[in-house]
């Protein structure tokens, strides 16, 4: 006879907390065993890596679920100040998460997972994280878009070009540059004006985006005036997005009516992308800007992208149908590439 | 698969729920249901055209796929709420299927909070659905929607609706369309669609594993005795075998009046085909004085890559595509890479 019952549930108490200082290595032991978790990425993350997610600018916010000394479950995401109708609120991007094979059981309402995402989520507000949001893959939006309570902003759809034979080099007013400083900030501010919402690009974000992680290599190019002014930059990285290795077009700033700066770039990357044996450049860019067109007509396809951009909001008036309208967002919006 | 009318969604049911009576249309009741229908939307769209008994009748009564009509009755016999879903026979990985798309929907607001807890209109979908959809050749695998925003937040919650896509569509002014050679290809304009359509659909529909059933009498339906819209049809031909077809229309989509591309049927292989039809609906365009020709397809499937080959460059629509699933395996995400659809495919057109 069977018992109608269902199978006793664990004993041990588990413990939810913050990550705290002295818990990296253990959370470093526990993404890799369980190949997930705050960066998400085919290899296994290393503590350089892990130290530079901690070390992002705006923050990350990181639980972790204890089962004695062992971190059977986990949620991070990573922060980025934005600014958005003229105010400067935080979003954060949820990177992955894992729950141990031996909590998997109950994925359900009352399950771990569902606890650490209750836990999470806690402190959304408009004095915490105001937005959070992702770019999952399809099997990770089937396990989240219960647990996770999420919308689609988007069904993403990349720009791509094939990559051309010619034998044509770096235009000589495109720079290649080490470092990003102080202008980007103004380029930005520059170009803010049209965006409903946008991650504040400064030289503080895009140096630890796009210069200091490591075992990321990112190309930065950058277009200057006569005076050295910043008119407008693109970052490349080959990289994969889905199965192939393309030529990323990680971020794009430029002012929209300086179309000669973005045609400098394009040219830029192009031939970049030659040099480094890619077959496609590859860009995210919101469909409402007007970038999205002059991409196509310079060459570029509109092609599924297989990922659903989503996000969790706080307030109903920034909703999905407003942040699909409003948001200026890149490959730079997210650590996935 | 033309000569096999269905009328599923049928489900015989009727529900007590407080003091309404849920109940599926009878015949009889349809001057009702319009008259109901007006009301609420004149009060609340200033600009309603209200609703014609023929139009009606053509739109849900004579579709060849069937109807699923569904509306709460309140104790004085007077409809309360009420939601129409226009019907599509699809083949569903090859097997037939129906979807259903929701379009009607609307309850009364003296009505609004009739029962104590529970939104009415939810009530009366959710106690249908529950029998109409699910797996088979007369059950819905999918009831589908292109909402406007606000629609979309109150399905969202009622109906449970979950994003296939955020629509974009493909435009091009007539000028920029890149022509090229259609060697051997007649292009007719017929009053109505030939016999051979069914042939040809056949043809195509096994390059998509979701995609309505486009025969004679479902496109005659749609295209030929549409009430209110006037289409002009075209068929490709290559020594007498159909290849192709494309109905154009020049009208109002999301906002802009343009040259509508509101059905394209073609083998993703055949270049001949797509260039002849083409071809015509430039000729269409210009003739119309349409400053862009405009498609919708989803991003998934060949024709979206092949129209931007031609000249045609993607923008967004205020359009979601959403779906509620009746069988598990055709949510969202499969829909999304697997459902073949058109303009011609909604009631936006």
């Amino acid at each position: 006879m069977h018992s109608r019952h269902p199978p006793p549930s664990r004993t041990l108490a588990i413990e939810i907390r913050p990550l705290q200082k002295g818990d990296e290595a253990s959370l470093l032991e526990a993404l890799n065993a369980h190949r997930g978790g705050c960066v998400q990425q085919g290899h296994a993350l290393s503590s350089e890596e892990l130290a530079w997610f901690l070390a992002h600018p705006s923050g990350t916010r990181t639980l972790l679920a204890w089962e004695e000394k062992e971190i059977v479950g986990h949620l991070s995401a990573a922060r980025h100040t934005m600014w958005m109708k003229g105010r400067q609120v935080l979003f954060a991007e949820l990177l992955g998460g894992f729950v141990a094979i031996s909590h998997r059981a109950r994925l359900g309402k009352r399950g771990l997972f569902a606890r650490l995402c209750r836990e999470f989520f806690s402190e959304q507000g408009i004095d915490g994280d105001f937005i959070y949001y992702g770019w999952p893959t399809r099997e990770e939006w089937r396990l989240g878009r219960k647990l996770l309570a999420y919308e689609t902003i988007r069904t993403q759809v990349a720009l791509t070009l094939s990559v051309g034979n010619a034998a044509e080099g770096l235009p000589a007013e495109v720079e290649l540059m080490e470092r990003f400083d102080h202008q980007a900030r103004w380029l930005w501010d520059r170009c803010a004006a049209k965006f409903g919402a946008s991650a504040i690009r400064d030289e503080g974000f895009l140096n630890h985006r796009f210069v200091e992680r490591p075992g990321y290599d990112y190309e930065n190019f950058g277009v200057r005036d006569d005076d050295g002014v910043l008119r407008g930059y693109a970052v490349f990285r080959k990289g994969q997005w889905g199965e192939e290795t393309k030529g990323l077009i990680c971020d794009w700033l430029v002012p929209t009516d300086e179309p000669e700066v973005g045609r400098l770039l394009l040219r830029a990357l192009e031939a970049h992308g030659r040099t480094q044996g890619v077959q496609q450049l590859f860009c995210l860019l919101p469909e409402w800007s007007p970038w999205f067109d002059s991409f196509q007509r310079a060459g570029f396809l509109a092609t599924d992208a297989e990922r659903m951009w989503i996000a969790r909001t706080s307030a109903r008036r920034f909703d999905v149908f407003w942040l699909r309208t409003q948001w200026f967002s890149t490959l730079a919006d997210t650590l996935i590439v | 698969m033309s000569d096999s009318p269905i009328t599923s969604g049928m489900t015989g049911k009727t529900f007590r729920v407080g003091d309404f009576l849920l109940k599926e249309w009878e015949p009889g009741e349809e001057e009702r249901i319009v008259a109901a229908f007006n009301r609420v939307f004149a009060k609340a769209d200033p600009n309603f055209r209200p609703r014609s008994l023929d139009f009606w009748r053509w739109q849900y009564l004579d579709n060849p796929s069937g109807k699923l009509l569904i509306h709460a009755e309140a104790p004085d016999g007077s409809v309360a709420a009420h939601h129409g879903f226009i019907n599509q026979r699809l083949l569903l990985e090859g097997r037939p299927s129906l979807c259903g798309q929701m379009v009607d929907s609307m309850v009364d607001p003296a009505y609004r909070r009739g029962l104590q807890r529970v939104s009415l209109s939810a009530t009366l979908s959710n106690s249908f659905i529950g029998h109409t959809g699910g797996e088979g050749a007369r059950l819905h695998a999918f009831y589908w929607g292109a909402p406007v925003p606000v629609a979309m937040r109150i399905g969202k919650a009622l109906v449970q609706y979950e994003v296939v896509r955020t629509q974009l569509k493909l435009s091009c002014a007539p000028a920029e369309v890149r022509l090229q050679g259609a060697s051997g290809i007649s292009v007719e304009e017929p009053a109505s669609f030939p016999e051979d359509t069914v042939e040809f659909f056949r043809k195509v529909a096994h390059c998509y594993k979701a995609i309505a059933v486009r025969d004679q009498p479902q496109l005659d339906w749609r295209f030929v005795r549409h009430p209110e819209c006037r289409f002009s049809i075209a068929t490709a031909r290559l020594g007498g075998e159909l290849r192709g077809y494309a109905v154009y229309s020049h009208g109002s989509f999301d906002g802009f009046e343009e040259g509508l591309v509101c059905d394209w049927l073609v083998h993703p292989d055949d270049g001949a085909a797509a260039n002849a039809l083409w071809a015509w609906l430039v000729e269409k365009a210009r003739a119309s004085s349409a400053e862009r020709l405009t498609a919708v397809f989803p991003e998934t499937v060949p024709d979206w890559i092949r129209f931007q080959e031609a000249g045609f460059r993607a923008a967004p629509t205020q359009y979601p595509f959403v779906a509620r699933t009746c069988v598990r395996r055709f949510d969202p995400p499969w829909l999304r890479r697997n459902w073949y659809y058109t303009l011609g495919d909604t009631d936006l057109v």
